[in-house]
Protein backbone atom coordinates (compact mmCIF):
# COMPACT_ATOMS: atom_id res chain seq x y z
CA UNK A 1 0.00 0.00 0.00
CA UNK A 2 2.55 1.98 1.22
CA UNK A 3 6.20 2.22 -0.74
CA UNK A 4 8.84 4.69 0.70
CA UNK A 5 12.14 4.30 -1.31
CA UNK A 6 15.67 5.80 -0.60
CA UNK A 7 13.82 9.23 1.03
CA UNK A 8 16.27 11.50 2.23
CA UNK A 9 14.85 14.44 4.02
CA UNK A 10 16.72 17.49 5.05
CA UNK A 11 16.18 20.27 7.94
CA UNK A 12 17.65 23.03 5.94
CA UNK A 13 21.17 22.19 6.20
CA UNK A 14 21.20 19.24 8.66
CA UNK A 15 20.15 16.10 7.06
CA UNK A 16 17.56 13.89 8.78
CA UNK A 17 16.86 11.14 6.71
CA UNK A 18 19.53 8.81 4.83
CA UNK A 19 18.25 6.99 2.38
CA UNK A 20 15.44 5.06 4.06
CA UNK A 21 13.57 3.04 1.90
CA UNK A 22 9.67 1.40 4.11
CA UNK A 23 7.43 -0.45 3.02
CA UNK A 24 3.63 -1.33 4.55
CA UNK A 25 0.98 -3.39 3.34
CA UNK A 26 -2.49 -3.37 3.80
CA UNK A 27 -4.37 -3.92 7.09
CA UNK A 28 -0.71 -4.60 9.20
CA UNK A 29 1.01 -2.53 11.88
CA UNK A 30 4.24 -1.38 11.04
CA UNK A 31 6.67 -0.03 13.91
CA UNK A 32 9.51 2.57 13.31
CA UNK A 33 11.86 2.24 16.27
CA UNK A 34 14.67 4.18 17.62
CA UNK A 35 16.04 6.17 19.88
CA UNK A 36 16.01 10.24 20.50
CA UNK A 37 16.70 12.24 17.47
CA UNK A 38 16.90 8.81 14.95
CA UNK A 39 14.44 10.84 12.76
CA UNK A 40 11.10 8.56 13.33
CA UNK A 41 9.09 12.15 13.60
CA UNK A 42 10.86 13.50 10.71
CA UNK A 43 9.99 9.84 8.90
CA UNK A 44 6.18 10.08 9.07
CA UNK A 45 6.04 13.77 8.56
CA UNK A 46 7.87 13.05 5.52
CA UNK A 47 5.33 10.82 4.50
CA UNK A 48 2.64 12.67 5.91
CA UNK A 49 3.44 15.86 3.31
CA UNK A 50 4.94 18.14 6.70
CA UNK A 51 8.60 18.02 4.99
CA UNK A 52 9.15 17.59 1.54
CA UNK A 53 11.89 14.76 1.20
CA UNK A 54 14.89 16.36 -1.23
CA UNK A 55 15.03 13.20 -2.84
CA UNK A 56 13.36 10.05 -3.19
CA UNK A 57 9.49 8.51 -3.98
CA UNK A 58 6.90 8.20 -1.80
CA UNK A 59 4.21 5.34 -3.50
CA UNK A 60 0.96 5.26 -1.95
CA UNK A 61 -1.56 2.78 -3.93
CA UNK A 62 0.67 3.03 -6.52
CA UNK A 63 0.45 6.73 -7.28
CA UNK A 64 3.51 9.40 -6.18
CA UNK A 65 2.32 11.18 -3.19
CA UNK A 66 5.95 12.79 -2.66
CA UNK A 67 4.79 16.43 -3.95
CA UNK A 68 1.65 16.50 -2.04
CA UNK A 69 1.25 18.76 0.56
CA UNK A 70 -0.83 17.44 4.47
CA UNK A 71 -3.61 18.67 3.52
CA UNK A 72 -3.73 16.64 -0.10
CA UNK A 73 -2.51 13.39 2.28
CA UNK A 74 -5.29 13.77 4.81
CA UNK A 75 -7.73 13.83 1.70
CA UNK A 76 -6.04 11.12 0.42
CA UNK A 77 -6.66 8.75 3.42
CA UNK A 78 -3.27 8.97 5.15
CA UNK A 79 -3.21 10.87 9.02
CA UNK A 80 -0.72 11.75 11.35
CA UNK A 81 -1.46 11.96 14.92
CA UNK A 82 1.00 13.98 16.06
CA UNK A 83 3.80 13.86 18.76
CA UNK A 84 2.81 14.95 22.31
CA UNK A 85 -0.56 14.75 21.61
CA UNK A 86 -1.43 18.26 20.30
CA UNK A 87 -5.17 18.66 21.17
CA UNK A 88 -5.91 22.21 21.15
CA UNK A 89 -6.57 23.03 24.69
CA UNK A 90 -8.62 25.42 24.29
CA UNK A 91 -11.10 23.75 22.37
CA UNK A 92 -13.39 21.85 23.25
CA UNK A 93 -13.88 17.67 23.02
CA UNK A 94 -16.26 17.70 20.15
CA UNK A 95 -14.44 20.64 18.42
CA UNK A 96 -11.16 19.09 18.63
CA UNK A 97 -12.80 15.62 17.09
CA UNK A 98 -15.34 17.75 14.37
CA UNK A 99 -11.42 19.50 13.54
CA UNK A 100 -10.48 15.75 12.58
CA UNK A 101 -12.92 15.59 10.24
CA UNK A 102 -12.37 19.06 8.42
CA UNK A 103 -11.73 17.08 4.69
CA UNK A 104 -14.94 15.35 5.32
CA UNK A 105 -18.28 16.05 4.31
CA UNK A 106 -20.58 17.01 6.46
CA UNK A 107 -23.01 14.10 5.78
CA UNK A 108 -20.53 11.62 7.26
CA UNK A 109 -19.96 13.57 10.38
CA UNK A 110 -22.26 11.40 12.10
CA UNK A 111 -21.33 7.83 11.44
CA UNK A 112 -17.68 9.30 12.29
CA UNK A 113 -18.60 10.07 15.62
CA UNK A 114 -20.57 7.17 16.15
CA UNK A 115 -17.46 5.10 15.13
CA UNK A 116 -14.69 6.88 17.18
CA UNK A 117 -17.48 7.40 20.68
CA UNK A 118 -17.88 3.54 20.34
CA UNK A 119 -14.00 3.22 20.55
CA UNK A 120 -13.51 5.75 23.03
CA UNK A 121 -16.46 6.10 25.16
CA UNK A 122 -14.91 8.62 27.60
CA UNK A 123 -15.04 10.92 25.10
CA UNK A 124 -18.36 11.15 24.36
CA UNK A 125 -18.94 11.98 28.31
CA UNK A 126 -16.45 14.65 27.90
CA UNK A 127 -17.60 16.06 24.41
CA UNK A 128 -18.68 19.68 26.18
CA UNK A 129 -15.30 19.96 28.40
CA UNK A 130 -12.09 21.78 26.75
CA UNK A 131 -9.57 19.12 25.27
CA UNK A 132 -6.75 21.05 27.91
CA UNK A 133 -8.24 19.71 31.16
CA UNK A 134 -8.43 16.06 30.30
CA UNK A 135 -5.92 13.83 31.66
CA UNK A 136 -3.22 12.65 30.13
CA UNK A 137 -4.33 9.42 28.90
CA UNK A 138 -7.27 11.10 27.55
CA UNK A 139 -5.69 13.43 25.48
CA UNK A 140 -3.81 10.77 23.95
CA UNK A 141 -7.29 8.92 23.53
CA UNK A 142 -8.14 12.38 21.87
CA UNK A 143 -5.85 12.69 19.67
CA UNK A 144 -5.99 9.59 17.95
CA UNK A 145 -9.64 9.74 18.02
CA UNK A 146 -9.34 12.77 16.13
CA UNK A 147 -6.81 11.13 14.00
CA UNK A 148 -9.51 8.48 13.18
CA UNK A 149 -12.19 11.19 12.08
CA UNK A 150 -10.42 11.91 9.18
CA UNK A 151 -11.40 8.03 8.38
CA UNK A 152 -7.78 7.48 7.28
CA UNK A 153 -6.62 4.29 5.47
CA UNK A 154 -2.91 4.56 6.90
CA UNK A 155 -2.96 5.83 10.85
CA UNK A 156 0.27 7.04 11.26
CA UNK A 157 0.92 7.13 15.68
CA UNK A 158 3.73 9.24 16.97
CA UNK A 159 4.71 8.29 20.25
CA UNK A 160 1.38 7.16 21.78
CA UNK A 161 2.62 6.06 24.80
CA UNK A 162 4.56 9.16 25.77
CA UNK A 163 4.54 10.30 28.70
CA UNK A 164 1.42 7.91 30.23
CA UNK A 165 1.86 5.53 33.12
CA UNK A 166 3.07 1.66 32.03
CA UNK A 167 -1.28 1.31 32.24
CA UNK A 168 -2.36 3.57 30.40
CA UNK A 169 0.57 2.31 27.28
CA UNK A 170 -0.98 -0.48 27.84
CA UNK A 171 -4.53 0.57 27.43
CA UNK A 172 -3.28 2.82 24.45
CA UNK A 173 -1.73 -0.55 22.72
CA UNK A 174 -4.75 -2.50 23.22
CA UNK A 175 -6.50 -0.04 21.56
CA UNK A 176 -4.70 0.26 18.27
CA UNK A 177 -4.89 -3.60 18.11
CA UNK A 178 -8.76 -2.58 18.29
CA UNK A 179 -8.17 -0.30 15.70
CA UNK A 180 -6.23 -2.57 13.43
CA UNK A 181 -8.55 -5.23 13.67
CA UNK A 182 -10.88 -2.65 12.42
CA UNK A 183 -9.04 -2.87 9.07
CA UNK A 184 -6.89 0.15 9.66
CA UNK A 185 -3.31 0.03 8.58
CA UNK A 186 -0.94 1.55 10.75
CA UNK A 187 2.86 2.44 10.95
CA UNK A 188 3.42 3.10 14.79
CA UNK A 189 6.63 4.87 16.04
CA UNK A 190 7.51 4.30 19.56
CA UNK A 191 10.80 4.22 22.03
CA UNK A 192 9.02 1.79 24.04
CA UNK A 193 10.20 -0.56 21.46
CA UNK A 194 9.18 -3.65 23.25
CA UNK A 195 5.54 -2.48 23.04
CA UNK A 196 5.65 -1.65 19.68
CA UNK A 197 7.73 -4.60 18.56
CA UNK A 198 4.92 -6.98 20.18
CA UNK A 199 1.95 -5.71 18.57
CA UNK A 200 3.85 -5.24 14.83
CA UNK A 201 3.80 -7.35 11.87
CA UNK A 202 7.16 -5.63 11.26
CA UNK A 203 9.03 -3.45 12.34
CA UNK A 204 12.01 -0.95 11.42
CA UNK A 205 14.78 -0.03 13.40
CA UNK A 206 16.38 3.84 12.71
CA UNK A 207 19.65 4.76 14.09
CA UNK A 208 20.94 8.60 13.28
CA UNK A 209 18.42 8.76 10.23
CA UNK A 210 19.11 5.11 8.61
CA UNK A 211 17.68 2.15 8.39
CA UNK A 212 19.74 -0.15 10.45
CA UNK A 213 17.81 -3.35 11.01
CA UNK A 214 13.92 -4.26 9.76
CA UNK A 215 12.02 -7.29 9.90
CA UNK A 216 8.98 -9.06 11.50
CA UNK A 217 8.76 -7.42 15.11
CA UNK A 218 9.54 -10.78 16.82
CA UNK A 219 13.20 -10.85 15.00
CA UNK A 220 13.69 -7.74 15.85
CA UNK A 221 12.55 -8.56 19.47
CA UNK A 222 15.24 -11.60 19.61
CA UNK A 223 17.84 -9.72 18.39
CA UNK A 224 20.27 -8.65 21.14
CA UNK A 225 21.58 -5.66 19.23
CA UNK A 226 18.52 -4.20 18.84
CA UNK A 227 17.29 -4.94 22.26
CA UNK A 228 20.68 -3.01 23.46
CA UNK A 229 20.71 -0.52 21.33
CA UNK A 230 17.00 0.81 21.90
CA UNK A 231 15.49 -0.46 24.69
CA UNK A 232 18.98 0.01 27.27
CA UNK B 1 -23.10 64.36 35.50
CA UNK B 2 -24.32 65.08 32.19
CA UNK B 3 -21.11 65.74 31.07
CA UNK B 4 -19.58 62.52 32.21
CA UNK B 5 -22.74 60.73 30.64
CA UNK B 6 -21.75 62.76 27.53
CA UNK B 7 -17.69 61.33 27.89
CA UNK B 8 -18.93 57.82 28.39
CA UNK B 9 -21.09 58.01 24.94
CA UNK B 10 -18.14 59.46 23.07
CA UNK B 11 -15.96 56.78 24.74
CA UNK B 12 -18.53 54.10 23.61
CA UNK B 13 -18.26 55.16 20.26
CA UNK B 14 -14.86 55.97 20.06
CA UNK B 15 -14.50 52.61 21.43
CA UNK B 16 -16.29 50.46 18.84
CA UNK B 17 -13.98 51.92 16.28
CA UNK B 18 -10.84 51.08 18.13
CA UNK B 19 -12.62 47.43 18.78
CA UNK B 20 -12.83 46.51 15.15
CA UNK B 21 -9.15 47.52 14.38
CA UNK B 22 -7.74 45.62 17.33
CA UNK B 23 -9.80 42.88 16.54
CA UNK B 24 -7.61 42.16 13.89
CA UNK B 25 -4.46 43.35 15.15
CA UNK B 26 -5.59 40.95 17.60
CA UNK B 27 -6.60 38.10 15.32
CA UNK B 28 -3.60 38.06 13.23
CA UNK B 29 -1.26 37.99 16.20
CA UNK B 30 -3.01 34.92 17.10
CA UNK B 31 -2.56 33.24 13.97
CA UNK B 32 0.88 34.39 13.20
CA UNK B 33 2.08 35.84 16.78
CA UNK B 34 3.27 38.61 13.92
CA UNK B 35 2.32 42.51 15.35
CA UNK B 36 1.22 43.50 11.73
CA UNK B 37 2.35 47.25 11.71
CA UNK B 38 0.82 47.77 8.58
CA UNK B 39 -2.95 47.70 9.90
CA UNK B 40 -3.02 51.27 10.85
CA UNK B 41 -2.62 51.98 7.29
CA UNK B 42 -5.28 49.23 5.79
CA UNK B 43 -7.64 51.08 7.99
CA UNK B 44 -6.36 54.43 6.41
CA UNK B 45 -6.26 53.02 3.19
CA UNK B 46 -10.37 51.63 3.61
CA UNK B 47 -11.43 54.87 4.30
CA UNK B 48 -9.75 56.65 1.64
CA UNK B 49 -11.09 54.03 -1.11
CA UNK B 50 -14.52 55.03 0.23
CA UNK B 51 -13.60 58.68 -0.27
CA UNK B 52 -12.38 57.34 -3.70
CA UNK B 53 -15.48 55.56 -4.56
CA UNK B 54 -18.17 57.89 -3.09
CA UNK B 55 -16.58 61.14 -3.11
CA UNK B 56 -14.41 61.17 -6.73
CA UNK B 57 -16.25 58.82 -8.64
CA UNK B 58 -19.85 59.34 -7.00
CA UNK B 59 -21.10 55.88 -6.62
CA UNK B 60 -23.81 55.67 -4.07
CA UNK B 61 -22.52 55.30 -0.77
CA UNK B 62 -23.66 51.74 0.34
CA UNK B 63 -21.60 50.31 -2.76
CA UNK B 64 -18.53 52.40 -1.79
CA UNK B 65 -18.88 50.72 1.59
CA UNK B 66 -18.92 47.38 0.31
CA UNK B 67 -16.48 47.54 -2.13
CA UNK B 68 -14.47 49.58 -0.01
CA UNK B 69 -14.08 46.74 2.50
CA UNK B 70 -13.71 43.86 0.49
CA UNK B 71 -11.14 45.30 -1.57
CA UNK B 72 -8.92 46.12 1.31
CA UNK B 73 -10.38 42.40 2.73
CA UNK B 74 -8.35 40.87 -0.82
CA UNK B 75 -5.84 43.41 -0.29
CA UNK B 76 -5.01 42.23 3.04
CA UNK B 77 -4.90 38.61 1.61
CA UNK B 78 -2.46 39.81 -1.41
CA UNK B 79 -0.46 41.45 1.41
CA UNK B 80 0.07 38.34 3.24
CA UNK B 81 0.28 36.27 -0.12
CA UNK B 82 2.78 38.19 -1.69
CA UNK B 83 5.11 39.42 1.88
CA UNK B 84 4.21 37.25 4.39
CA UNK B 85 3.91 33.65 3.25
CA UNK B 86 7.55 33.32 1.38
CA UNK B 87 9.09 34.35 4.79
CA UNK B 88 7.28 31.42 6.58
CA UNK B 89 7.94 29.17 3.61
CA UNK B 90 11.77 29.91 4.47
CA UNK B 91 11.16 29.33 7.87
CA UNK B 92 12.99 32.72 8.53
CA UNK B 93 12.30 34.17 12.11
CA UNK B 94 8.97 35.53 12.92
CA UNK B 95 10.57 39.31 13.04
CA UNK B 96 10.92 39.06 9.31
CA UNK B 97 7.73 39.39 9.04
CA UNK B 98 7.30 42.52 11.19
CA UNK B 99 9.79 44.11 9.46
CA UNK B 100 8.02 43.33 5.95
CA UNK B 101 4.42 44.67 7.64
CA UNK B 102 6.60 48.10 7.99
CA UNK B 103 7.48 48.07 4.67
CA UNK B 104 3.90 47.81 3.46
CA UNK B 105 2.97 49.99 5.87
CA UNK B 106 5.50 52.55 4.23
CA UNK B 107 4.37 51.83 0.76
CA UNK B 108 0.39 52.43 1.21
CA UNK B 109 1.21 55.50 3.53
CA UNK B 110 2.94 56.69 0.40
CA UNK B 111 0.83 55.64 -2.90
CA UNK B 112 -2.36 57.27 -0.60
CA UNK B 113 0.43 60.62 -0.48
CA UNK B 114 1.15 60.93 -4.11
CA UNK B 115 -2.82 59.73 -5.06
CA UNK B 116 -4.36 62.74 -2.76
CA UNK B 117 -1.50 64.24 -1.65
CA UNK B 118 -1.25 65.47 2.50
CA UNK B 119 -4.30 67.83 3.01
CA UNK B 120 -7.00 67.39 4.96
CA UNK B 121 -10.45 66.45 2.88
CA UNK B 122 -13.93 66.91 4.09
CA UNK B 123 -15.21 63.35 4.55
CA UNK B 124 -18.76 62.21 3.16
CA UNK B 125 -21.11 61.80 6.02
CA UNK B 126 -24.91 61.45 7.53
CA UNK B 127 -26.89 63.06 9.41
CA UNK B 128 -24.61 66.08 9.01
CA UNK B 129 -25.06 67.77 12.54
CA UNK B 130 -28.57 65.86 13.52
CA UNK B 131 -28.65 64.85 17.17
CA UNK B 132 -30.64 62.42 19.14
CA UNK B 133 -31.71 63.73 22.35
CA UNK B 134 -32.61 61.87 25.83
CA UNK B 135 -33.22 64.05 28.31
CA UNK B 136 -30.38 66.46 28.63
CA UNK B 137 -28.05 64.37 26.81
CA UNK B 138 -27.73 64.72 23.39
CA UNK B 139 -25.84 62.35 20.50
CA UNK B 140 -24.78 62.46 17.61
CA UNK B 141 -26.86 60.67 15.15
CA UNK B 142 -23.33 58.98 13.09
CA UNK B 143 -22.21 57.76 16.70
CA UNK B 144 -25.47 55.72 16.95
CA UNK B 145 -24.64 54.33 13.53
CA UNK B 146 -21.15 53.62 14.45
CA UNK B 147 -22.51 51.37 17.47
CA UNK B 148 -24.65 49.63 15.80
CA UNK B 149 -22.49 48.96 12.90
CA UNK B 150 -19.79 47.80 15.30
CA UNK B 151 -21.79 45.63 17.78
CA UNK B 152 -23.41 43.65 14.49
CA UNK B 153 -19.85 42.76 13.10
CA UNK B 154 -18.55 42.01 16.27
CA UNK B 155 -21.56 39.68 16.83
CA UNK B 156 -21.33 38.24 13.30
CA UNK B 157 -17.38 38.07 13.87
CA UNK B 158 -18.00 35.78 17.13
CA UNK B 159 -20.49 33.57 15.56
CA UNK B 160 -17.90 32.95 13.12
CA UNK B 161 -15.02 32.49 15.03
CA UNK B 162 -17.23 29.97 17.18
CA UNK B 163 -19.70 28.36 15.62
CA UNK B 164 -18.25 27.48 11.52
CA UNK B 165 -16.14 25.35 10.99
CA UNK B 166 -13.74 27.88 9.45
CA UNK B 167 -13.93 30.15 12.73
CA UNK B 168 -12.81 26.37 14.69
CA UNK B 169 -10.10 25.92 12.43
CA UNK B 170 -8.69 29.47 13.00
CA UNK B 171 -8.94 28.78 16.78
CA UNK B 172 -6.87 25.82 15.81
CA UNK B 173 -4.32 27.07 14.20
CA UNK B 174 -3.56 29.75 16.59
CA UNK B 175 -3.05 26.76 19.09
CA UNK B 176 -1.16 24.50 17.22
CA UNK B 177 -0.54 25.18 13.40
CA UNK B 178 1.14 21.65 13.23
CA UNK B 179 -1.74 19.86 14.60
CA UNK B 180 -3.73 21.68 12.39
CA UNK B 181 -2.01 20.94 9.16
CA UNK B 182 -2.34 17.43 10.64
CA UNK B 183 -5.96 17.62 10.44
CA UNK B 184 -5.68 18.75 6.68
CA UNK B 185 -6.43 22.07 7.65
CA UNK B 186 -4.13 24.22 5.28
CA UNK B 187 -2.90 27.12 7.59
CA UNK B 188 -2.09 29.15 4.51
CA UNK B 189 -6.37 29.18 3.57
CA UNK B 190 -7.12 29.92 7.36
CA UNK B 191 -4.39 32.99 7.80
CA UNK B 192 -5.55 34.13 4.16
CA UNK B 193 -8.89 34.31 5.88
CA UNK B 194 -7.87 35.96 9.16
CA UNK B 195 -5.91 38.90 6.81
CA UNK B 196 -9.48 39.20 4.88
CA UNK B 197 -11.35 39.62 7.83
CA UNK B 198 -9.12 41.48 9.59
CA UNK B 199 -8.34 43.94 6.88
CA UNK B 200 -11.75 43.88 5.98
CA UNK B 201 -12.97 45.35 9.85
CA UNK B 202 -9.70 47.52 9.87
CA UNK B 203 -11.62 49.60 6.36
CA UNK B 204 -15.16 49.82 8.41
CA UNK B 205 -13.22 50.93 11.49
CA UNK B 206 -11.57 53.58 9.16
CA UNK B 207 -14.59 54.53 7.16
CA UNK B 208 -16.67 54.86 10.42
CA UNK B 209 -14.32 56.69 12.10
CA UNK B 210 -13.51 59.51 9.09
CA UNK B 211 -17.57 59.79 8.97
CA UNK B 212 -17.77 60.91 12.90
CA UNK B 213 -14.91 63.74 12.44
CA UNK B 214 -15.98 64.05 9.11
CA UNK B 215 -12.43 64.61 7.77
CA UNK B 216 -9.82 62.75 6.74
CA UNK B 217 -5.91 63.44 6.07
CA UNK B 218 -3.50 60.45 5.29
CA UNK B 219 -2.18 60.50 9.03
CA UNK B 220 -5.19 58.81 10.22
CA UNK B 221 -3.45 55.37 10.21
CA UNK B 222 -0.53 56.49 12.38
CA UNK B 223 -2.78 57.28 15.12
CA UNK B 224 -4.63 54.30 15.23
CA UNK B 225 -1.62 52.04 14.86
CA UNK B 226 -0.37 53.04 18.12
CA UNK B 227 -4.01 53.07 19.91
CA UNK B 228 -5.45 49.77 18.90
CA UNK B 229 -1.82 48.43 19.38
CA UNK B 230 -2.05 49.75 22.91
CA UNK B 231 -5.78 48.18 23.02
CA UNK B 232 -4.89 44.44 22.53
CA UNK B 233 -2.53 44.78 24.56
CA UNK B 234 -4.40 45.77 27.34
CA UNK B 235 -6.69 43.11 26.98
CA UNK B 236 -4.04 40.42 26.10
CA UNK B 237 -2.58 39.98 22.86
CA UNK B 238 -4.56 37.37 20.59
CA UNK B 239 -7.55 37.67 23.22
CA UNK B 240 -10.36 38.76 21.21
CA UNK B 241 -12.79 39.86 24.00
CA UNK B 242 -10.31 41.55 25.34
CA UNK B 243 -9.40 43.29 22.44
CA UNK B 244 -12.87 44.52 22.73
CA UNK B 245 -12.84 45.27 26.10
CA UNK B 246 -9.20 47.16 25.98
CA UNK B 247 -10.80 48.89 23.32
CA UNK B 248 -13.36 50.60 25.07
CA UNK B 249 -11.20 51.05 28.13
CA UNK B 250 -8.37 53.21 25.69
CA UNK B 251 -11.51 54.74 24.94
CA UNK B 252 -13.06 56.05 27.86
CA UNK B 253 -10.47 56.75 29.08
CA UNK B 254 -9.15 58.89 26.40
CA UNK B 255 -12.53 61.17 26.50
CA UNK B 256 -12.76 61.56 30.03
CA UNK B 257 -9.08 62.91 29.70
CA UNK B 258 -10.05 64.98 27.11
CA UNK B 259 -12.94 66.29 29.12
CA UNK B 260 -12.19 66.51 32.11
CA UNK B 261 -8.52 67.60 31.70
CA UNK B 262 -7.37 68.70 28.41
CA UNK B 263 -7.79 67.55 24.80
CA UNK B 264 -4.41 68.46 24.27
CA UNK B 265 -3.26 65.47 26.16
CA UNK B 266 -5.82 63.15 25.59
CA UNK B 267 -3.34 60.17 24.22
CA UNK B 268 -1.48 60.02 27.17
CA UNK B 269 -4.12 58.74 28.84
CA UNK B 270 -3.90 55.83 26.85
CA UNK B 271 0.02 55.09 26.97
CA UNK B 272 -0.06 55.46 31.28
CA UNK B 273 -2.90 52.98 30.91
CA UNK B 274 -0.86 50.65 28.45
CA UNK B 275 2.31 51.06 30.88
CA UNK B 276 0.32 50.73 34.39
CA UNK B 277 -0.64 47.31 32.77
CA UNK B 278 2.81 46.20 31.51
CA UNK B 279 4.11 46.67 35.22
CA UNK B 280 1.24 44.91 36.94
CA UNK B 281 -0.35 42.49 34.14
CA UNK B 282 1.90 41.96 31.42
CA UNK B 283 -0.25 39.35 29.71
CA UNK B 284 -2.84 42.33 29.72
CA UNK B 285 -5.96 41.82 31.61
CA UNK B 286 -7.39 39.04 29.90
CA UNK B 287 -4.02 37.24 29.42
CA UNK B 288 -5.08 34.40 31.55
CA UNK B 289 -7.84 33.00 29.59
CA UNK B 290 -6.58 31.19 26.74
CA UNK B 291 -10.23 29.83 25.89
CA UNK B 292 -10.96 32.15 23.41
CA UNK B 293 -7.62 32.86 21.99
CA UNK B 294 -7.54 33.15 18.33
Amino acid sequence: MLRVEHINTFYGRHQALWDVSVEVSQGEIVAIIGSNGAGKSTFLKTVAGLLRPKSGTILYNGTDITAWPANRSVRGGITLCPEGRKVFPALSVWENLRLGAYTRPAREMEESFTRVYELFPILRERSRQAAGTLSGGEQQMLAIARAMMSNPNLLMLDEPSLGLSPVLTEKIFELILEIRRQGYTIILVEQNAVMALSIAERAYALQNGRISASGTGEKLLASSDIVNSYLG
Amino acid sequence: MTLFLQQIINGIALGSVYALTAIGYSMVYGVLELVNFAHGNVYMAGAFVYYLLAVTLLLPWWLSFVLAVVIMGFFGVLYDAATLRPLRKAGLPKFTGLISSIGVSTVIYNVFFLLLGAETKLYPTFFEGRLLRIGSLSINYIYVVIVAVSTGFLLLLTFFINKTKVGMAMRAVAQSAEAAECMGISTNRIVSVTFFIGSALAAISGILSCMSYRSIDISVGTAITIKAFAATVLGGVGNLPGAVIGAFAIAIAEVLTAGYISSNIRSISSFIILILVLLFRPNGLMGRSVQKKV
